[in-house]
């Protein structure tokens, strides 16, 4: 009986011990976790503050500490990461970024910033496969607007590639999901760089719809109508934009262009004169001994008596090979030359 | 005569019980001295807290322990693992409740006070001694109470690194020296206890934060070898000059030891004066370097400072450990030797972090002296096996230096300042290495079953043995001893005390003498007969203990 109540006694004695010790670690274990958070969250702070005023090394300094301190707090690692990025130190972020996606490969913002660094090392590949990751992947606040943010760095990232088809492909469905201002006006930019004018004409147009006063989108317009040969259009585009010198250029193209059929043979083989006269004087002024420029002087030196629709080609034929001459021979063209650049590309295309 | 000593069930029960019990509570108290210990350095260096602090409150901490120390918790001093060896081998297991008391209170001082010593130490004293009081509690008697203090030190070491497997191969190593110690059941069980016990407190949380590496080129191995060869010279280094300042400070008079400490605390606040990531146990900087972000000047030096903080710190008599000085100077000397490398061939070598990583094994292994523990423990750190081979390489060239060139393990040398003899692990495999097949003689045969009880008794006395065999040379029946004669006068001849078929104590010719002596001690003899593995009853000699200790180099008085 007295070694039950003893044995009794001894053990409730080691459970009130366990009892009282459990709870002073839960305590001491929660002022821990409180006063490390607070001081992380202060770094955090003080980290995003120096990377506003572009101080990166001191701010992966600042997100080093918060992250050390809280390690459960994804915010830390991410800006962490992309303060490496931003600071350069490329190799300590692929890590940091590896660790992230390791435990959560869905991250959007992880993947985003993988995307980032990829492209910041030129691969192509790998950094549109992250970006499609990004867009796919989880965001935890305001998942629609991140996700269109992302495919615009995208298509942004694409862009400087000059990589069009992958480009348009983000731009259909950015063009859908895109709400903002900024955005679409950017989309309908974008279509112009991936060599899609007639979609570019058609955003813009929506555009000018919504708001007539925008003189940025009747610009946009007025390229893309340039680019589509609607010479025309375009210089009525520029008008609107309040742009005289690209309305100028605009009328100025529409006084070259030799394609319009209902041209006559006698005005269609006057402008491939004027467009052949063009395309030898911005040859001659960087290689004045070229054959092709001795060529076009005797081809515009013969008086033309019946104008036909083969002797403007033949011109023209010849002002091409000038122009691709002047483009290896001479450096990048002047604004001068840029109704005449505009006036072949839609000949060759 | 029972050939394997056994204890009885209950018993057993009760100390599996006990183990569990242990780990529990042992998990909470070092969970509590880690978080008590962080939560008052905390205070103590707030965020860009003025520069004097780190030269004041470190001395001023100093002062406080080394006051309570020589005034009230003597055996709280040092590190705690020479201490935990002393109750085992020397006290029966016993450590009092006002030593764990005083260590967790003067090592909660001294620690959050920025000295340069660890916290792993002391948390394996503080571990040893609650089992010890607990097993206390539950009258456990003294054999008993030394099965249960190294499982307290497992448990808390299990809490204190978050690494479960290391703990319990740290107290086979290092505390027991026996890595085939009866104890492993139950260090098992406290280990996983304690473990768990810290995953419900504290989470899922390493103790450092290590990213992924991989083996970039065959030729590290080369680069990770000369990091052994360092982290062995550092180790060797650590340990001479650590040993140095103790033995010079023990010159000193006894009227001063409350004062000793002040000047280690003083030092170590100079230092931190200059660089702030010497005081404390700088886990953090180690975190930092492990991620490879450092610059090489400042690890260089680090590892010197913290080497003279550490071996200051320790030998001016502050209460702490070299666990965790001896991972930041190998995290250090590794971040080192990786950086240069990094420089050198970088399309050859990983980044910096990773030899920061095996650095911190290669200076474990040497300075603590446990190799295998030390492989363990980065491999439970890292959770990743790529790293296991370079550890490998790096720890025993380290270990392999320290050895040659410091033959005495720190914590034996700290002991043998004390006036104290330790068994280490290294001087347990040296006498494994005797085996009784070399010693037991082939000559004598056992006694006849046909003689006479008188005959026998008659033999034994001129003889000067207890105990001797009986059968023939062919077969043994068993063994009598002279305490049997004695109590059955009245039995004729030998076959009537000795069944044919009797259990009787025994050895094998390839069984370490410590079997030897540990069987004739079970069984209250001094002969046992040496017999095959495939037949215990066919005898190949006898061995004594006058030939034991005769091989252990102890002559016994009135010893044949």
């Amino acid at each position: 009986m007295t070694i039950e109540r003893t044995s009794l006694a001894t053990g409730a004695a080691v459970l009130a011990i366990i009892g009282g010790l459990w709870s002073v670690d839960l305590f001491l274990a929660r002022t821990e976790s409180r006063e490390t958070s607070t001081e992380a969250e202060h770094d955090f702070q003080n980290g995003a503050r120096l990377m506003r005023e572009h101080q990166p090394d001191e701010a992966v300094d600042e997100f080093r500490k918060a992250y050390a301190l809280d390690r459960g707090d994804q915010r830390y690692a991410l800006q962490l990461a992309a303060a490496l990025i931003a600071a350069g130190k490329t190799a300590e972020a692929q890590t940091m970024l590896n660790e992230i996606l390791e435990s959560s490969p869905n991250n959007g913002d992880a993947n985003l910033l993988e995307a980032r660094l990829m492209a910041r090392e030129g691969k192509t590949a790998e950094a549109t496969s992250y970006y499609h990751r990004a867009i796919f992947g989880i965001w935890t606040v305001d998942a629609l607007t991140r996700r269109v943010q992302v495919r615009m760095e995208l298509a942004d990232f694409l862009a400087s590639r000059g990589s069009d088809k992958e480009l348009l492909a983000e731009l259909l469905p950015l063009e859908t999901d895109a709400h903002d201002l900024p955005t679409r006006k950017q989309v309908a930019h974008l279509y112009l760089v991936a060599h899609s004018p007639a979609r570019s004409a058609a955003a813009y147009r929506v555009l000018i719809r919504e708001d007539p006063k925008d003189r940025s989108d009747y610009a946009g317009l007025g390229q893309a109508e340039l680019a589509l040969g609607n010479y025309r259009a375009a210089e009525s585009a520029f008008r609107n934009a309040d742009a005289p010198d690209r309305a100028a250029l605009a009328a100025e193209m529409t006084s070259l262009d030799p394609t319009p059929r209902n041209l006559s043979a006698a005005e269609k083989v006057a402008r491939a004169i004027r467009i052949l006269q063009l395309a030898r004087d911005s040859l001659a002024r960087c290689a004045a001994a070229d054959p092709l420029v001795t060529q076009a002087g005797d081809l515009l030196a013969q008086k033309v008596r019946t104008p036909t629709n083969e002797l403007a080609e033949q011109r023209l034929d010849l002002a091409q090979q000038l122009w691709a001459a002047r483009g290896t021979k001479c450096g990048p063209t002047t604004s001068d030359e840029e109704s005449l650049r505009l006036v072949l590309s839609k000949l060759s295309g | 005569m029972s050939p394997e000593p056994s204890r009885p069930a209950n018993s057993r029960n009760l100390t599996i019980l006990l183990s569990l019990i242990v780990g529990v509570i042992v998990g909470l108290v070092v969970v509590a001295f880690i978080l008590l210990t962080g939560r008052l350095a905390a205070r103590m260096y707030p965020a860009g807290g003025a520069a004097w602090r780190r030269v004041l409150i470190p001395t001023a901490g100093a002062l406080i322990t080394g006051f309570l120390l020589s005034k009230y918790f003597p055996n709280a001093r040092g590190s705690g693992i020479p201490q935990t060896k002393f109750a085992i081998f020397i006290n029966s297991g016993y450590i009092s409740l006002k030593t764990v008391l005083g260590k967790f209170l003067c090592c909660s001082i001294s620690l959050a006070s920025g000295m340069a010593l660890g916290r792993e130490g002391p948390s394996v004293h503080i571990g040893a001694g609650i089992a010890s009081v607990l097993s206390r509690r539950f009258g456990l008697k003294s054999d008993s109470l030394k099965h249960l203090v190294p499982v307290g030190c497992t448990a808390a070491l299990a809490a204190a690194f978050n690494t479960p497997i290391a703990a319990v191969l740290f107290s086979l190593e290092e505390i027991l020296g026996d890595m085939h110690a009866p104890v492993l059941g139950t260090v098992v069980i406290a280990s996983a206890t304690s473990w768990m016990v810290l995953h419900l407190v504290l989470g899922d949380q390493p103790l450092f934060h290590v990213p992924p590496y991989q083996l970039v080129h065959p030729l590290e191995f080369g680069i990770y070898a000369i990091l052994g060869l360092i982290g062995g010279l550092g180790s060797v280094a650590f340990v001479k000059l650590l040993l140095a300042i103790r033995k010079w400070f023990k010159t000193f008079p006894k009227t001063s030891e409350w004062i000793q400490p002040a000047a280690g605390g003083l030092a170590v606040g100079l230092m931190g004066w200059f660089m702030p990531q010497v005081l404390g146990v700088g886990y953090d900087y180690v975190d930092q370097v492990l991620s490879g972000d450092f610059a090489l000047k400042m690890v260089i030096a680090l590892a010197l400072l913290k080497i003279l903080a550490t071996a200051t710190c320790y030998g001016t008599g502050n209460a702490g450990g070299i666990f965790g000085p001896s991972l930041f100077i190998g995290a250090m000397i590794g971040g080192s030797v990786g950086s240069v490398a990094h420089t050198l061939l970088p399309q050859y070598t990983a980044t910096p972090g990773a030899y920061a990583l095996v650095g911190m094994g290669a200076a474990f292994a040497g300075i603590v002296r446990t190799p295998m523990t030390s492989v363990i423990m980065i491999f439970e750190m890292t959770r990743d096996y790529s790293i296991i081979v370079p550890l490998m390489i790096a720890n025993m060239i380290s270990f392999f230096i320290s050895q040659k060139l410091q033959h005495e393990p720190i914590y034996e040398a700290l002991a043998l300042q004390e006036g104290v003899y330790l068994p280490t692990g290294e001087s347990r495999e040296e006498l494994s290495g005797v085996r009784v097949a070399q010693i037991m003689k082939t000559g004598p045969e056992p006694f006849s079953v046909a003689l006479t009880v008188e005959a026998a008794s008659k033999l034994l006395v001129e003889m000067g043995r207890n105990a001797w065999p009986v059968g023939n040379p062919t077969r043994l029946h068993g063994v009598v001893t002279a305490r049997e004669i004695e109590e059955n006068k009245s039995a004729r001849a030998l076959r009537d005390l000795v069944a044919p078929d009797a259990q009787f104590p025994y050895v094998h010719p390839d069984h370490p003498l410590s079997v030897a002596l540990e069987r004739m001690g079970a069984a209250g003899v001094d002969a046992v007969p040496v017999v095959s593995r495939s037949n215990l009853r066919e005898p190949y000699g006898v061995v004594t203990l006058a030939d034991v200790l005769n091989a252990y180099g102890v002559q016994r008085e009135g010893a044949d």
